[in-house]
């Protein structure tokens, strides 16, 4: 049955792709969520503003590259602003009013998008270059989406580098296990949570990014992802990066599989298992404790 | 009969043994206390005794019956009240209404629907005037707890778990951060509370354990090293040792 | 149950209420006003896991919306008497409130707030997919407004202001109930776990029971909302059933004010005038709620109410805590 091999092997690859970007958000998630122990409500909003500042920068240079380079670059800024400036004065008021305070932030991007881009969608075609499929022997796959798996596994390893091989790295990741303790080490807490903030949001700015030419640009798109991020965190593990990418991976598998054959389900069942795992077993399903 | 009993009662947390084989008997009707040096694990014998912590081996008896298995409310039912180390109560109620939920609790502790008759809400009012007079707190009876001086906490502290009307009165160092004035005072309400009440008891104040207990149990390491009236205790070199080190 | 207060404490805010009530329809259309009531419900029912219980849910929604499409469904295919829709709806919801508040309470901060954020998604997606009964994503129309028969009197609640009275009825039964419950011992209890749920289970308190309670309570109240909103609209739309409906609710009593049990209807007019008066000007009004609720954060924490206290403090007053007033009988 060769139609239905080429056709599942697509969706396998589909899902692969999207459960790439689906891990760079749950990454970027799982870290604020790490180190600031507080689910970023924002982060959807922030995947959004990444693919709508791609949409401008295309607009203002015609070049997919640069909006790639710069877009997150640019919500990286804008989001470490944000944490020093609004969210640092919460922390001491208590952890609620900075998840609050989160999902204020993301109504407000919401609103000012559509304020500046429109309430109407947009699509975003990748650059020439990565235009068209490549042959893969039974089928044919786009190339971009064989650029997106790329880039992805790019950065994941790039992060994997800078968490495990750096200082920084390795600060970042003694500050999700124990902040007090990397507090009584004389290391700037606060200074993390900014860099934190700022990592996750680049993350999240650029799966934004490379979702756009795949599903194109609405303005709830922010929305519409952030439960499919925070299913990606709860099954990988609160704080758990490997785990994000490992369930960033399953979900978007489970995704587009089951769309394939079982739409009903699919997407009921990806947050059943999610209270599931919050419920059985809460360090997820790749935690430790 | 022993009021409370422990029984070979050990608390693990991973490779520290925080209680080790700790055998006690209280008698209705005493002061009884525990002492020792820091980190003996005076608070983590309390905390298995009313629930909060799940011993590793052993057993808990109260009134006879083994209450190992149940949980913190469940123990409170039976009739223990606790203070605690670190002040622990409802900062934005009022003094009142803190005292208040204990007797309330003895009253109607669960949550199914169920008609309590005025003139038990009544008893329970009184209770809490009684409770108030008698720490000394009922000039401060309709202020918010949390804007008590840390002093009139303690005794806040005191009169919740007073307000229970426990077979078992546990005081987890009362007098922990008052001045010697505020020390005194909670000292003569124990002393009155020794006539009506079972008394389990944790001071580091070694001269205030002396005057108020009839038996004095001495921890250290988790063990327990010594146990007597005071007198004997006052003697024993174990104790010595334990507190002063090796001569 | 019984009451520590025998009355219904300070007259003013009751009288405030009933002049809102008598006055709202004159300010804005009947249907706004109506909406007002509604969400007035809601929000006190959510106020009763938040500010009295210290339950920070993220999953409002589920049980409005549980209420709101029960409801919606016995009206349209069993053509039940109102009275009927609105007591099933308030079982609806206190039922799936019972099951999302037993599996929810088992953890408690970050992971209860994910929980009931995970159940919240999983009825919304529940009711996206079964279209066929609940008209997924393009809602459920068709919700008549029977006549409300009550012995020998048949009262049509169809005109905008029959149905005004009705729902301002509800409303006004529903607030007083919520008010005995929260001035009674178990409103203390309530209040005692969100103060110190430790000492409170020290005393005797099966906190876990008494939080599963409050969810019951919340849900079945949320129901009723949802049912009201139905019926107010003809429709049952899926944002009934919404997580960011869920935001909202979550907004809007904050913006009123936790600390006091008047605060969170405070809220909800403000968020309705802003959703139906504002957004016909702007459609962005949502930027608007955004930003008053940031002020609020870094503000004025108590909400409006917290605004209110602070003008009057320029007037002497005694020094109360934020939370209610509790304190013995004057008999």
């Amino acid at each position: 049955m060769p139609d239905l091999a080429a056709t599942v092997t697509i969706q396998l690859f589909n899902g692969l792709v999207v459960g790439m970007i689906y891990a760079l958000i749950g990454i970027g998630l799982t870290l604020i969520l790490g180190l600031l122990d507080i689910p970023n409500f924002a982060h959807g909003a922030l995947y959004a503003l990444g693919a709508y500042l791609l949409l401008q920068l295309l607009g203002l240079t015609g070049s997919f590259w640069l909006g790639l380079l710069i877009a997150p670059v640019v919500v990286f800024i804008l989001s470490m602003l944000l944490e020093r400036l609004l969210i640092r004065p919460l922390y001491p008021v208590g952890s609620n009013y900075v998840l609050l305070f989160t999902f204020a932030v993301s109504v407000i991007v919401q609103e000012l998008i559509i304020l500046v881009w429109g309430p109407v969608g947009f699509s975003v075609l990748p650059p020439s270059i990565l235009a068209g499929s490549v042959e893969l022997g039974l089928f044919s796959y786009p190339r971009y989406h064989i650029f997106v798996m790329l880039v992805s596994v790019a950065v994941i390893l790039a992060l994997w580098l800078l968490l495990e091989r750096t200082r920084y790295g390795a600060i970042m990741r003694a500050g999700i296990e124990n902040k007090t303790m990397v507090s009584a080490l004389g290391i700037d807490v606060y200074r993390l949570f900014t860099l934190g903030f700022g990592l996750g949001a680049y993350l999240a700015a650029l799966a934004g990014v490379l979702m756009a030419p795949i599903r194109g640009l609405m303005p709830y798109m922010g929305v519409d992802i952030l439960p499919f991020a925070f299913v990606v965190v709860a099954l990988g593990g609160l704080g758990n990066i490997i785990g994000a990418i490992a369930a960033g991976l399953i979900i978007g598998v489970t995704q587009s599989l089951t769309t394939q054959f079982w739409p009903q389900g699919s997407t009921i069942t990806i947050f059943a298992v999610m209270a599931a795992i919050l419920l059985i077993r809460p360090q997820g399903l790749f935690g430790a404790r | 009969m022993a009021l409370l009993r422990t029984e070979d009662l050990t608390v693990r947390f991973g490779a520290l043994t925080a209680v080790d084989r700790v055998t006690l008997e209280i008698e209705p009707g005493t002061v009884h206390a525990i002492i020792g040096p820091n980190g003996a694990g005076k608070t983590t014998l309390f905390n298995a005794i009313t629930g909060e912590v799940r011993p590793t081996s052993g057993r808990v008896f109260f009134l006879d019956r083994d209450i190992t298995g149940l949980t913190v409310y469940q123990r409170a039912q039976l009739g223990i009240g606790r203070s605690f180390q670190r002040t622990n109560i409802f900062p934005n109620l009022t003094v009142f209404e803190n005292v208040w939920l204990a007797a309330f609790a003895r009253v109607r502790p669960s949550s199914l629907p169920r008609r309590v008759p005025r003139q038990r809400l009544a008893g329970v009012k009184d209770r809490v005037h009684e409770v108030l007079a008698e720490v000394g707190l009922t000039h401060r009876a309709h202020h918010r707890a949390a804007e008590l001086s840390h002093g009139d906490q303690r005794l806040l502290e005191v009169a919740i778990a007073l307000g229970l009307s426990p077979k078992l009165l546990m005081l987890d160092e009362p007098t922990a951060g008052l001045s010697p004035e505020e020390t005194r005072r909670m000292m003569e309400l124990i002393k009155q509370l020794a006539a009506r009440y079972t008394i389990l008891l944790i001071e580091h104040k070694i001269y205030l354990v002396m005057e108020v207990s009839q038996i004095i149990s001495v921890m250290h390491f988790g063990r327990l090293i010594a146990q007597g009236p005071p007198e004997q205790i006052r003697t024993d070199p174990a104790v010595q040792e334990a507190y002063l080190g090796r001569r | 149950m019984v009451r520590l207060r025998p009355r219904l404490g300070p007259l003013t805010p009751w009288v405030l209420l009933g002049v809102a009530l008598l006055v709202l329809p004159d300010l804005m259309r009947t249907t706004v006003a109506t909406e007002v009531w509604i969400f007035a419900i809601l929000a006190l029912a959510f106020n009763l896991l938040l500010g009295y219980t210290g339950l920070l849910s993220f999953g409002q929604a589920t049980f409005f919306g549980a209420g709101a499409y029960t409801a919606g469904l016995l009206l349209i295919h069993q053509r039940v008497h109102p009275l009927v829709a609105l007591a099933a709806a308030a079982l609806a919801g206190g039922l799936v409130a019972a099951v999302v508040g037993y599996l929810c309470i088992r953890r408690v901060g970050l992971y209860f707030i994910m929980l009931t954020f995970a159940f919240n998604l999983m009825a919304y997606f529940i009711v996206y997919q079964a279209s066929s009964i609940t008209g997924g994503v393009d809602g459920l129309p068709g919700v008549p407004r029977p006549p409300v028969n009550l012995y020998f009197v048949a009262w049509d609640i169809r005109p905008g202001v029959a149905y005004y009275l009705f729902v301002s009825l509800i409303f006004f039964l529903s607030a007083l109930v919520l008010k005995r419950v929260v001035d009674s011992p178990l409103g203390l209890v309530f209040q005692a776990i969100r103060e110190n749920e430790a000492r409170a289970a020290a005393l005797g308190y099966n906190t876990w029971a008494f939080k599963r309670l409050a969810f019951v309570s919340s849900g079945a109240f949320s129901g009723l909302a949802g049912a009201l909103y139905g019926m107010l609209f003809g429709i049952v739309p899926i944002d009934t059933i919404y997580w960011v409906t869920s935001g909202n609710i979550v907004f809007m009593t904050l913006i009123g004010g936790t600390g006091s049990f008047f605060g969170p209807i405070i809220g909800a007019i403000f968020f309705i005038w802003l959703a139906e008066t504002v957004s016909v000007r702007w459609e962005r009004w949502p930027l608007i709620f955004g930003l008053v609720f940031v002020f609020v954060i870094f503000f004025f924490r108590g909400g409006f109410v917290e605004v209110w206290r602070r003008l009057r403090a320029v007037l002497p007053k005694s020094g109360r805590g934020v939370w209610p007033d509790y304190g013995p009988s004057k008999d």
